[in-house]
């Protein structure tokens, strides 16, 4: 029951994002701080901005890391597992027979790492979409290819 | 039909009163506006402001009778709504599920019916034409149905005719007796009937009720009223309370009696139809190899009467929202347990013939659901307590305790869950009971979450997706677990 493992060239990727999540989250409460209290900055307001930014920062390096070490995917004769999530941990199981269509799809930013995004869609209500970031690019294209090809096994109409 | 540049010109035209039912169809938009002109009328000016946004409402509905058109191309139906902004939709014959009309009162008096395509895609009917008259729409049907089965090549479907009782097997009728049964247990409009009350009592006012009612109690030889005030006080909102439920529960079997009335679930060959209704009659298809998840629910009134209430959820058209409750499509408002078994049978052909093993929840499950209840009741109990009683406050957490314990207790007794080899049944919760019935071969996905609060109880939460209904209380969603058993039953569904 071993699972792979996505590219670890996405982790920089999602860090990237994370830094601008960061950045948003960091510098409007210490800007807003600094501009809209009345008093002249202290010691004291100075190292609550330096802590605070210093825990956005922390997390933005931090979760995408962990986020990746969560995640993980097997295929098998059945169909795809994916694995995912840190402190709600998911474990979905989608057979091959239930896939309607897949994407494969790629961000300027994932492009210039060269992963992508593979999206699984069921005929389903609630877990219509499955996406599995991270992966190589080639590995999604290969992974989506195989899902495919061995689909028209099924009986046609995935309801 | 007429071709223009590649675009197919649809050239059928609704009914000349269309926009009579257009405007009734859109009448709650309208409700507010005409709220904000009755209040406006005292100030004089908004008045004027609000007229033109009244006649908003006919000449949109003119317009939209004006503008719509539908047509039988090659291969699907095709309709168009819009001149300025145009909206072409063409639906494929043969992904044309079922055609249903829908007549009210007005409809019945006027000859003309509301005609809803459904496709297999989710999220209610695909298209609604409002309205046809009866001929139109037995033309559209009959042809979309004969096309549809020329495109397929199969055998003619004979049963497609609209608003037509066709002829099949009669699985379920409701009496008039069932009817007042079924209204009886029905509590969704105690709600509302509460709310209108509340708001008069708002207007009256206690001190008014007071007044009208002090003489009555002095004549009546009570003496000293004023320091009777909190008995009257608690006697009129007893008074109240029971008032609300007897006339909720008098509106609610009127409501059922009107909605159901004639109720008739009919077998024909592999769809199930059900037709009811006084004024509005309605009809709904269900096709047997499309339902997704049977659910069976049980209220304690339910249980007190004996009976229980069967639902459908149905791959694509998420229902409609006057057909069932909350998107699912009624198997049977009301029915006996066997009965309910019997339906069941009938809804999940060939699949219920294994007797189901139930399995219980993790051990820990009473643990888990008594501490947490404790937690939410302390949080919602203990702040207002320290308030109001000080010290004693503390106690309040304890009183919660009994309470908590029972509820685990019952709630681990009573939910279980069972796989047969070709059903996922799960039957949830002690006092409102809910029992989802799964083929197995229709399940889409299957997902274990894990919770810091699952790992620390060492289970998992099983979820399984079909491509019906699924939303709300209708997930199938087995919770607390055993982390081992879980994984099991994840691997076995699976594969």
């Amino acid at each position: 029951m071993s699972l792979e493992s996505v590219s670890p060239a996405t982790v920089p990727v999602w860090r990237l994002r994370a830094l601008g999540t960061a950045v948003v989250l960091a510098g409007a409460p210490v800007g807003a701080a600094l501009t809209l209290l009345p008093v002249t900055p202290g010691l004291l307001l100075a190292l609550a901005c330096l802590g605070w930014a210093l825990l956005v920062f922390g997390l933005a390096w931090w979760l995408p890391g962990a986020w990746f070490r969560h995640l993980g995917y097997r295929l098998d004769s059945q169909g795809l597992v994916i694995r995912q999530g840190l402190f709600w941990r998911h474990r979905i199981a989608i057979p091959r027979v239930r896939i309607q269509h897949s994407d494969v799809s790629q961000g300027p930013l994932q492009r210039r790492f060269g992963v992508g995004t593979l999206k699984l869609y069921t005929a389903g209500s609630r877990f219509t979409c499955n996406e599995l970031p991270g992966l190589d690019h080639d590995t999604a294209l290969a992974l989506r290819d195989t899902l495919l090809r061995q689909e028209d096994g099924g009986d046609g109409d995935a309801v | 039909m007429r071709y223009e540049g590649g675009q197919p010109l649809p050239e059928k035209r609704l009914h000349p009163l269309s926009w009579v039912f257009q405007l009734v169809g859109s009448l709650g938009a309208v409700i507010p506006i005409g709220v904000a002109v009755a209040l406006g009328a005292e100030r004089g000016g908004l008045f004027w402001v609000a007229l033109p946004l009244l006649l908003l409402g006919p000449l949109g509905a003119l317009w939209h009778q004006w503008v719509y058109r539908y047509d039988f191309a090659d291969d699907g139906l095709v309709i168009r709504d819009g001149l300025i902004f145009r909206n072409l939709r063409q639906i494929d014959y043969r992904r044309i599920e079922n055609i249903d009309t829908q007549r009210n009162l007005l409809h019945r008096l006027l000859g003309v019916a509301d005609v809803k395509v459904e496709t297999s895609s989710g999220g209610g009917a695909e298209a609604t034409i409002r309205v046809l008259s009866l001929d139109d729409a037995r033309t559209l049907s009959d042809t979309v149905f004969a096309r549809r089965d020329a495109l397929k090549g199969g055998t003619p479907a004979d049963d497609h005719d609209a608003g037509e009782p066709a002829e099949g097997t009669t699985l379920l009728t409701l009496p008039p007796g069932e009817l007042v049964m079924l209204g009886l247990i029905d509590n969704r409009n105690l709600l509302w009937v509460g709310a209108v009350l509340g708001a008069v009592m708002q207007v009256v006012s206690v001190e008014t009720l007071q007044r009208l009612l002090g003489p009555l109690l002095r004549d009546a030889g009570v003496a000293w009223l004023d320091q009777l005030g909190l008995v009257v006080a608690v006697l009129l909102a007893l008074v109240t309370l029971v008032a609300v439920l007897a006339v909720g529960k008098i509106l609610s079997v009127v409501a059922a009696l009107v909605k159901y009335y004639g109720y008739r679930l009919d077998e024909q060959g592999s769809d199930l139809r059900v037709r009811h209704g006084l004024f509005t009659r309605v009809s709904v298809t269900l096709r047997v190899p499309r339902i997704q998840v049977v659910h069976q629910l049980a209220t304690p009134l339910h249980r007190l009467f004996r009976r229980v209430a069967l639902q459908a959820d149905q791959a694509g058209g998420g229902g409609d929202p006057e057909a069932g409750q909350g998107g699912a499509r009624p198997l049977a408002p009301i029915c006996t347990p066997a009965q309910a078994e019997a339906l069941m049978a009938r809804a999940l052909p060939g699949m219920t013939e294994h007797v189901p093993e139930w399995q219980s929840l993790s051990s820990r499950t009473r643990h888990r659901l008594a501490r947490l209840w404790l937690w939410c009741w302390t949080a919602l109990t203990l702040p207002p307590g320290l308030w109001w009683l000080g010290v004693h406050g503390l106690w309040l957490p304890l009183a919660g305790v009994p309470l908590a314990l029972i509820h685990g207790h019952l709630y681990a007794r009573y939910t279980r869950w069972a796989l047969t080899p070709d059903l996922l049944l799960f039957h949830r919760g002690w006092l409102w009971r809910r029992l989802a019935v799964v083929p197995r071969n229709r399940i889409q996905a299957i997902r274990l979450t894990r919770s810091p609060f699952d790992r620390r109880y060492r289970m998992s939460e099983l979820e399984v997706d079909t491509a019906g209904g699924g939303l709300g209380k209708r997930r199938v969603r087995l919770p607390y677990l055993d982390r081992r058993v879980a994984a099991r039953l994840g691997s076995a569904l699976y594969h």
